[in-house]
């Protein structure tokens, strides 16, 4: 895990899960980072404007600021706003969720590894072609 | 005026009337002249040739009177001969008057008082006088020869006369006068005897004609006079003259020869009779007309018995029954017409309810037509009675009474008014009873009722009404309920019934009202109209059914689902995150074993990750068994005895690495503190406060304390965390429940619930404290050393 050459930030409180999935994209090459909350990630992304990931994988239920209004905060900055956003939630609703809140994308937890690192593969490619 | 001489020596042949001009000598020899001595030169030198004709004619002048009237006193010529008449001239002497010429009426009059001959002056010739003196001779001796018959003629005259003179009735003769066409216009009385005064009122008629006396005398008189005079037809009759004001009864007949149209009457004023008659007819007439008015109030009064819904009897003074209506038949039956007070007693009657002596048997004299032949007025008994020939038939009556009064005062009999009020009262007493029915029910149902009349205004109210709101008829009644609503209400409670007023729809409304305690509950209320016949809303029914415990399970149940869903929510979410985080673990064992590229370290690590999530969702299934037991009354406790310093030392020890990555110190300081309890649940008691602290601990140190208090175990979590709203202090407890959104923080919500329960379970008690904001919370747990209470019946 490095500290500030990664493509993929994983916002995800159960820090279990948080490790394993950046544990997951970085096997396959792909450098992620962490953060615990909403408020965590957006210090995150501020301190790195300069070069914005290429995904966000945005948990929902967590404490401080959860992913709802971490994502309404990133669309009322105009240099975050245009960060993709893949919801990774337990929530039964993510899929409605996720248009709600205008995401890129959804994955429902558990998720397959598969389609995890696909996912995230499809949006770093896309950010390096 | 002759004088009395004159009188005397003029009774031979008749007694002449002259006027002449001059004084001269009238001793005419056997001619006497009487009257003012003014006759002409030329009438005494006629007189000297006619005296000398006179004895060449053969004649004595003995025989004749002469009265000689200046042609000025002609007009009394009538009065100074009826005046002779009157006295002692005898009637055969004959009375010439000369008269002045051209005197027709003067003429008449004279004919009228009894002249003889009127002979106009113009022809007083010697010659002329000669002639009618000889003409009265002649016609003396003419009725000479008749001397004798004449006189018994006279004398039964006279006997007439007599008659006449003496009888009441009035008689008179009279001679018509006829106009230039015949027709008769007048007559003039010849004759009239002492009572034709009397009977007319008029006086001294003789001379006179009727027009003279009577100014205005209807035509008719004339008429029929004139026709009896003309046919000599007697006639009767009765006949009003207008003009003197009286009614006469005639007989008319012609006397002496037709052309004199001489007629004799005898009438009599009839005008008393007449009167009399009159007043007889007209009481006649009123009496006819109070008899046909007599009639017809009996007639009405028979049609007023008959037709009368009320039975009537009307007795004398004695009692005696005389009439009986219709409807008293119908009442009574066929009743017997008693002829005496006593005799009421085989009348059946008892005072009816409401009555002070109800169910007495009415004594004769106790009956109403009694007490009114008594002089009472009797207004209005309340009688049951038991019709003739009906037995065990009972009939309900009320019956007035009054006596009737003659013009003193004195009672004379008696009516008795009776109305069968039967059906009402039966239908009264069934109205009573359904009432009675209604309040019953009305009462003892679990909602309160009313009733409104047609505008809504209330007016009666059950019991429970008052019950619960505490206030009386006079404050809640018309639309003084709505002081029992809530003030935010009022206006649409109101429109809300006034609405369903207007439409005579049912009415259906929610709302609270305030109970005499002071609280309000809500109540559903409905109210229904209840029609007449023609459909008109007569008044409404209400009830107000009090929903307030169902709104509040409603609330209740709404809230549980609401909690359970969002349990299910939580629930699915933290099952899922230990899987989310188990898969991609075993899924990348999976991939490194396939490439056989596993490091035994990274497989080690990822293998205790597993190990872990596995455990996890271990403790997530078997929070949610407890909760299952618990519910279930199956949380059973094994008692053993253990120290809880030493279970909270390993539970410490257990949740170190938790507190390591939530940043935690924890500060264990426990005395030895031997009890007898579950372990097992007292160490889920233990792990479940130290590791909510830890979580809801924001990486500050957490103190737990372990110490004995008498025969209590007191164990202190603290916490430096967020602290919780002394609102949420009792909540917390509850199944599902967090004080925190479930967006934020994981967790089944579980933990305190199923702790709360393993306390009381041990009979202790668990306390919380929090000072707000940032101060954290401490939970204590009281834990009696030896539960008293067997645990087994603890649920």
């Amino acid at each position: 895990m490095s500290d500030d050459h990664w493509h993929v930030l994983v916002v995800e409180d159960d820090r279990d899960v948080r490790d394993t999935v950046i544990e997951a994209l970085e096997d396959v090459g792909i450098p992620a980072h962490g953060a615990a909350d909403g408020a965590e990630a957006l210090e995150v992304l501020r301190a790195r404007s300069d070069r914005p990931p290429a995904l966000v994988l945005l948990d929902l239920m967590m404490p401080v600021m959860n992913g709802t209004q971490f994502r309404e905060r990133q669309l009322a900055d105009p240099v975050l706003a245009a960060i993709p956003v893949v919801l990774l939630s337990a929530d039964g609703s993510v899929d409605a969720k996720a248009r709600a809140l205008g995401t890129a994308g959804f994955l429902r937890k558990p998720v397959k590894l598969a389609v995890l690192l696909e996912t995230a593969k499809r949006f770093v490619d896309g950010q390096r072609g | 005026m002759p004088s009395r001489g004159v009188r005397r020596r003029a009774r031979h042949l008749g007694l002449w009337f002259v006027s002449t001009g001059t004084d001269v000598n009238l001793d005419l020899q056997r001619v006497r002249i009487h009257g003012t001595p003014r006759a002409s030169a030329d009438f005494v030198r006629a007189l000297e040739v006619d005296r000398a004709a006179l004895r060449e004619l053969g004649g004595t002048d003995e025989d004749v009177d002469v009265v000689v009237v200046a042609p000025e006193d002609g007009a009394r010529v009538s009065q100074v001969i009826r005046e002779l008449v009157r006295r002692d001239i005898p009637c055969e002497h004959a009375i010439v008057a000369v008269l002045p010429d051209d005197d027709p009426a003067l003429e008449l009059e004279a004919l009228g008082a009894g002249a003889s001959e009127v002979i106009p002056r113009r022809a007083l010739e010697p010659v002329t006088f000669a002639r009618v003196l000889a003409r009265l001779r002649a016609r003396r001796r003419a009725a000479d020869g008749y001397l004798a018959q004449d006189r018994e003629r006279r004398a039964t005259q006279e006997r007439y006369a007599h008659v006449f003179a003496s009888v009441d009735e009035g008689f008179c003769i009279f001679r018509m006068l006829y106009d230039a066409e015949g027709k008769p216009v007048d007559y003039v009385f010849l004759e009239a005897n002492a009572a034709f005064e009397g009977q007319t009122g008029l006086t001294d008629p003789v001379g006179k004609r009727a027009t003279q006396l009577v100014p205005g005398l209807e035509p008719i008189w004339f008429e029929r006079y004139g026709h009896v005079a003309t046919t000599g037809e007697p006639t009767r009759f009765e006949e009003h003259a207008p003009v003197m004001g009286r009614w006469f009864s005639v007989y008319a007949t012609r006397v002496g020869p037709a052309e004199r149209r001489e007629v004799a009457l005898f009438f009599q004023d009839v005008t008393e009779r007449r009167r009399a008659e009159q007043a007889l007819r007209e009481r006649e007439e009123e009496a006819r007309a109070a008899r046909a008015s007599a009639e017809a109030e009996r007639s009405l009064l028979d049609t007023v018995l008959t037709a009368a819904p009320v039975g009537i009897i009307v007795a004398d003074a004695a009692g005696r029954l005389l009439r009986m209506n219709p409807a008293n038949e119908r009442l009574w039956g066929i009743a017997p017409f008693s002829s005496s007070v006593a005799e009421y007693g085989e009348w059946k009657g008892w005072w009816a309810e409401g009555s002070e002596r109800q169910g007495q048997r009415l004594a004769a004299e106790e009956w109403a037509m009694a007490r009114a032949l008594r002089g009472e007025t009797v207004p209005g008994d309340l009688v049951e009675i038991e019709p003739f020939g009906m037995a065990g038939v009972r009939r309900t009556m009320i019956n007035s009474a009054a006596p009737v009064r003659g013009a003193d005062g004195r009672v004379l009999g008696a009516v008795i008014a009776q109305m069968d009020i039967t059906a009402r009262v039966a239908a009264e007493a069934a109205v009573r009873a359904s009432e009675e029915r209604f309040r019953t029910l009305a009462d003892n149902i679990s909602q309160l009722a009313w009733m409104a009349n047609e505008r809504g205004e209330i007016f009666w109210f059950n019991q429970r009404w008052y019950d619960y709101t505490g206030t009386d008829t006079e404050s809640s009644k018309g639309h003084g309920w709505v002081a029992v609503l809530d003030p935010a209400d009022r206006a649409r409670v109101e429109a809300t019934f006034e609405r369903a007023l207007a439409s005579g729809e049912e009415w259906e409304d929610t709302f609270a009202m305030r109970g005499k305690d002071g609280r309000q509950r809500s109540f559903l209320t409905r109210a229904m109209p209840v029609r007449d016949e023609r459909g008109c809303v007569v008044r409404w029914f209400g009830t107000n059914t009090d929903v307030e415990d169902r709104r509040q399970q409603e609330d209740a149940l709404r809230e549980a689902i609401q909690v359970r869903d969002t349990f299910l929510q939580v629930a699915a979410h933290e099952l899922r995150t230990p899987l989310t985080a188990l898969t991609l673990q075993l899924e990348t064992l999976d991939w490194l074993s396939r490439r056989a590229i596993a490091e035994p370290a990274r497989v080690a690590a990822k293998v205790e990750m597993a190990v872990r999530q596995t455990a996890r969702l271990a403790s997530l299934i078997e929070d949610l068994l407890d909760v299952s037991r618990i519910t279930s009354g199956r949380l059973r406790l094994e008692l053993t005895e253990l120290d809880l310093a030493e279970v909270v030392r390993e539970a410490a020890t257990r949740l170190q690495d938790m507190a390591q990555r939530a940043g935690c110190e924890l500060q264990v300081e426990a005395d030895t503190v031997v009890g007898h309890w579950d372990r097992s649940r007292v160490e889920q008691v233990v792990t479940n406060l130290v590791s909510n602290a830890i979580k809801y601990g924001r990486g500050k140190p957490v103190e737990v304390r372990v110490a004995r208090r008498d025969h209590e175990a007191l164990l202190r979590v603290r916490d430096h965390g967020i602290g919780i709203a002394a609102g949420d202090r009792e909540r917390i407890f509850d199944r599902f429940e967090r004080a925190v959104s479930a967006d934020h923080y994981g967790g089944l919500g579980l933990g305190l619930y199923i702790t709360r329960e393993i306390v009381h379970a041990h009979g202790g008690r668990i306390l919380v404290e929090s000072e707000l904001p940032d101060e954290g919370t401490t939970f204590g747990v009281e834990l009696p050393l030896a539960p008293r209470v067997a645990p087994e019946e603890r649920r």
